[in-house]
């Protein structure tokens, strides 16, 4: 009970995005940042990324994106930092691995089974 | 082509069994057996806190807390006996220094130093995502990370973990 | 008392759906089965099931807070229609609405069908027993009358993001559509050992319609709210749960297109047998995931470990009888070649694109889970993944779904059909020229996008002029394609509107000041308190000029509920055609003066709702009249 009603409180409070003095004033660092934000995934929250969530950890990351932006480093850079210290489970697309190439490999497989299934000659 | 469908149907719904018995919840750490991450903040008292610190020794804790952390209050006493055998240092995170020394003052301080981490960065840079969280590193490597207070039942790990060789 | 009373109608429920269930398994194992009317038990279990929800609305509305479910999701200042839908606000009360729509599609199929009294015999044998299925879950695992011991005075609150209209009515609309799919599956299954008789697809099609609509628009009512409820704009986020009620859709969908052959040409017939029994599994796998807690998402239940193994007992149950059913059919499919130029071909692009698209969300949604059990790791499978896979898909789906409708059954030519459609083809240039000229500044994306939902547009007009030119009544069935067709490109149009193209303005802003967003001069007024039945409210007034005149003030909206502590963000909305601004109010800055404003311009979005109602206008329209032709 006590965990629902904790989980209830993160539902509740990550209803709200950005604050307005996170925005940087640069609109393509801006722009940029937008983008990093929509890839990385709120690790508290339920399934959210940390661009529309509330809770202190996305706001600390969409912080450090910025300043490292600002610092001039590139999407690349930033998205291996917070990867190399967050993990897999930031990432809202996985990294290509052996143990993640099904889920590209699984539906192109499907897709062609399919075809074949449809349009094969009796 | 029959059997293998059925050995292919009842495997998934085994997956999707033991999938139960997991918590997704859980996040497990990046840094597990790779060196401390290298960092200098300001400590407590003013001085410099840096990775060089926490490397010297064989195996510390590295606790990052808060005062306005209700469950750090929770894992304080662990911590405060855990301290009697290793040497304890604490991350505070966006903690004001007026805030954190009257919380150090009633509870007792188990740190040998405290890090002022204003701006909540160096927790990212741990890979920190709640508090409290608690390391063991030992020569420089991390061992092992608890998520949430360390509650008496997690002694006994804490402890099997801290054993000096 | 009322409450006892509902719960002695449950086990009463469970009893007599029993039999049926017993008959089912008996009759694998013994030929001669015992005969006895399923058509009687069906009615009974409807009006028990019925008398038992009635029970368990009673005690919410009385808020009898001696039952648990009461006593944590309701309480007495609640108002009295959320008292209502409070019933299904809860795991427990909104497996019982499951199992009464359930029972419910089984009454409505006993009363109102052209099949013969054996086959329907057949079917509701199969649908009692899932209710049954259902019926020992609610009793043995989420009893929505456990009483509470002792019992509180006051109760807890219900979840006050579902103390709103839109997400009041969506949950029944979302289970009249997973639901209804149980009597496709039974009615398929039943066909199987029937031998498929050829009247068979002639008494699946309004039910596929019917629940494909009622699904069509529980999805669209859910994405609604959660675009003016969560106080950004969006609408979609590939959330598992969101995922899980596509993927049924998804397949329902192209049920749709192929039944439509199977019922005109007789082929495909064991293809509509497949979709069927498979969206009714995805449903049940749907629900699985969102109620055993095996994912982690927005939507969460309060979850139990023994109710998922129970759902998944299940699943796996329900699933290994209609596969078994299929692979040991004692008929034979006869098959014929497909050219891909050809309508039959078109309905076959259009399933596999379906297909591949359902099992890829699937795959998305699940992999996580399968990762983590098969090779320890942790990943995470959002947005980012889902919308890459989707583009490369959307554009072959887009093209057959402009062409399939105009080619011929059987064979057909590709230079003869371009020639057929060679004037739209000359349209299709002007309108992306046309598209292309009025926003050459924005995104190449929405471009493209833009223009394929006018194209899809545009060729269902052309349909409709191709028949006027021959001076011929658009055919009804042909007519409910068109409104459907119409929908998708307007879901398409609006989609792409409110995602790539949308424009915010995030401040701290003082009162009085006044800010142009698009067109709009948007002044901000200040701030009020309100107090509602159960809960206080910060409102902001804004006033929305256009060209100096004021058209409307708007009052978004931050609410504080008593009962659970609970915040919550009401947007405002000023709707129109080319697009909506959108206004939420945040926290009051630092300096008490100021306050932080969200104010978006989302292009088009009134287009998505717009679509969906399309969608479930064809939807009836194919529904009333695969009824009449009876």
């Amino acid at each position: 009970m006590i965990i629902f009603i904790f989980f209830m409180n993160i539902i509740l409070s990550e209803a709200v995005a950005i604050e307005p003095n996170e925005i940087l004033k640069n609109k393509e660092l801006e722009a940029q940042a937008r983008e990093i934000g929509k890839e990385l995934r709120c690790l508290v929250c339920q399934n959210e990324d940390i661009q529309n969530s509330n809770a202190d950890i996305a706001k600390d990351l969409r912080k450090i994106v910025r300043i490292k932006l600002e610092e001039g480093q590139s999407k690349e850079e930033i998205m291996d930092f917070i990867h190399s210290k967050y993990g897999d489970f930031v990432l809202f697309s996985p990294p290509l691995r052996f143990d993640t190439v099904g889920l590209w490999l699984l539906p192109i497989s499907f897709f062609i089974l399919l075809t074949f299934y449809f349009f094969r000659k009796r | 082509m029959k059997y293998f469908f059925f050995v292919f149907f009842f495997f998934c719904i085994y997956i999707l069994y033991e999938g139960l018995q997991k918590d997704p919840n859980l996040v497990p750490s990046n840094l597990i057996s790779k060196e401390i991450p290298e960092f200098s903040i300001e400590s407590l008292e003013g001085k410099n806190f840096t990775n060089v610190d926490l490397e010297n020794k064989e195996v510390v804790i590295l606790n990052f807390f808060a005062s306005w952390c209700p469950p750090c209050k929770i894992e304080h006493p662990q911590l405060l006996k855990l301290s009697n055998n290793i040497p304890i240092f604490g991350i505070a995170k966006k903690n004001k220094k007026k805030d954190l020394l009257p919380w150090l003052e009633e509870l007792g301080s188990p740190y040998e130093v405290i890090g002022m981490d204003h701006n909540g960065l160096q927790s990212i840079n741990w890979g920190v995502y709640g508090l409290p969280e608690t390391f063991i590193i030992q020569d420089g490597l991390v061992r092992y990370r608890h998520v949430g207070p360390i509650m008496k039942s997690d002694l006994e790990i804490f402890k099997n973990l801290t054993k000096k060789k | 008392m009322i409450s006892e009373i509902g719960f002695v109608f449950l086990i009463l429920t469970l009893i007599i759906s029993s039999f049926s269930f017993a008959q089912l398994i008996y009759s694998h194992v013994n030929s001669r089965s015992f005969v006895f009317s399923h058509l009687k038990i069906t009615n009974l279990i409807f009006f028990f099931t019925l008398s038992s929800f009635i029970c368990l609305t009673y005690s919410f509305l009385i808020s009898d807070f001696s039952l648990n479910v009461v006593a944590q999701n309701s309480n007495s200042q609640l108002p009295r229609i959320y008292k209502f839908t409070g019933v299904w606000g809860n795991h427990e009360g909104s497996i019982l609405l499951w199992l009464l729509v359930m029972t419910f599609f089984g009454f409505l199929f006993s009363k109102n069908s052209s099949a013969t009294e054996e086959f329907k015999n057949n079917v509701l044998k199969i649908q009692n027993s899932l209710c049954f299925l259902v019926v020992s879950f609610i009793i043995f695992t989420s009893n929505p009358f456990e009483k509470s011991f002792p019992y509180p005075i006051e109760g807890g609150d219900l979840n006050p993001l579902l103390q709103d209209p839109g997400l009041a009515i969506h949950p029944p609309f979302l289970y009249l559509g997973y639901v209804g799919f149980s009597i496709i599956y039974s009615i398929s299954v039943a066909a199987l050992s029937d031998g498929v008789k050829k009247y068979f697809i002639k008494i699946l099609k309004p039910w596929v319609f019917i629940s494909w609509i009622f699904l069509t628009c529980g999805i669209g009512l859910g994405s609604w709210w959660a675009y003016y409820e969560l106080g950004w704009g969006g609408f979609w986020f590939w959330d598992p749960v969101e995922n899980a009620s596509l993927l049924p859709w998804l397949t329902a969908s192209a049920l749709l297109h192929t039944i439509v052959v199977a019922d005109k040409k007789k082929i495909f017939i064991n293809w509509t047998i497949i979709l069927s029994i498979l969206t009714f599994i995805l449903s049940l796998l749907g629900t699985f995931l969102v109620r055993s807690g095996v994912l982690v998402s927005v939507h969460a239940f309060a979850n139990d470990p023994t109710r998922g193994v129970y759902i998944l007992l299940l699943l796996a149950s329900i699933s290994f009888f209609g596969i078994f059913k299929y692979i040991n059919k004692n008929v034979q499919f006869g098959r014929t070649n497909i050219s891909l130029i050809s309508r039959e071909g078109m309905i076959s692009l259009n399933n596999i694109f379906m297909l591949s698209l359902t099992f890829t969300i699937l795959v998305g949604t699940i992999y996580p889970l399968f990762a983590s059990v098969l090779f320890n790791s942790k990943i995470s499978v959002g947005a980012p993944f889902f919308n890459s896979i989707l583009m490369p898909v959307m554009f072959p789906f887009i093209a057959g779904m402009i062409i399939g409708p105009f080619t011929k059954w059987g064979k057909d030519d590709l230079i003869f059909l371009l020639n057929r459609i060679k004037f739209l083809i000359l349209c299709f240039f002007i309108i992306s020229l046309l598209v292309w000229y009025l926003n050459y500044k924005t995104p190449i994306l929405s471009i493209i996008f833009i223009v394929l939902g006018c194209w899809i547009i545009f060729s269902s007009l052309f349909e409709v002029f191709q028949f006027i030119n021959k001076k011929l009544r658009v055919p009804k069935k042909i007519f409910a394609q068109i409104i459907a067709h119409i929908g998708i490109g307007l879901l398409i149009i609006g989609a792409t509107g409110s995602s790539i193209l949308k424009q915010e303005k995030i401040q701290f802003q003082e009162v009085g000041q006044s800010l142009k967003i698009k067109n709009f001069d948007v002044e901000f007024l200040g701030v009020k308190k309100i107090e509602g039945p159960n809960y206080i409210s910060q409102m902001g007034v804004f006033s929305i000029k256009k060209q100096g005149e004021q058209i409307k003030v708007l009052r978004p909206e931050k609410r504080f509920y008593n009962a659970g502590k609970q915040v919550t963000t009401e947007a405002a909305i000023h709707s129109s055609i080319f697009g909506d601004l959108y206004i939420a109010i945040g926290d009051v800055h630092e300096d008490k003066t100021k306050w932080t404003t969200r104010i978006w311009f989302n292009p088009f979005t009134i287009w998505i709702w717009i679509g969906v109602f399309f969608l479930a206008a064809g939807g009836s329209l194919s529904f009333l009249n695969s009824l009449s032709r009876k």
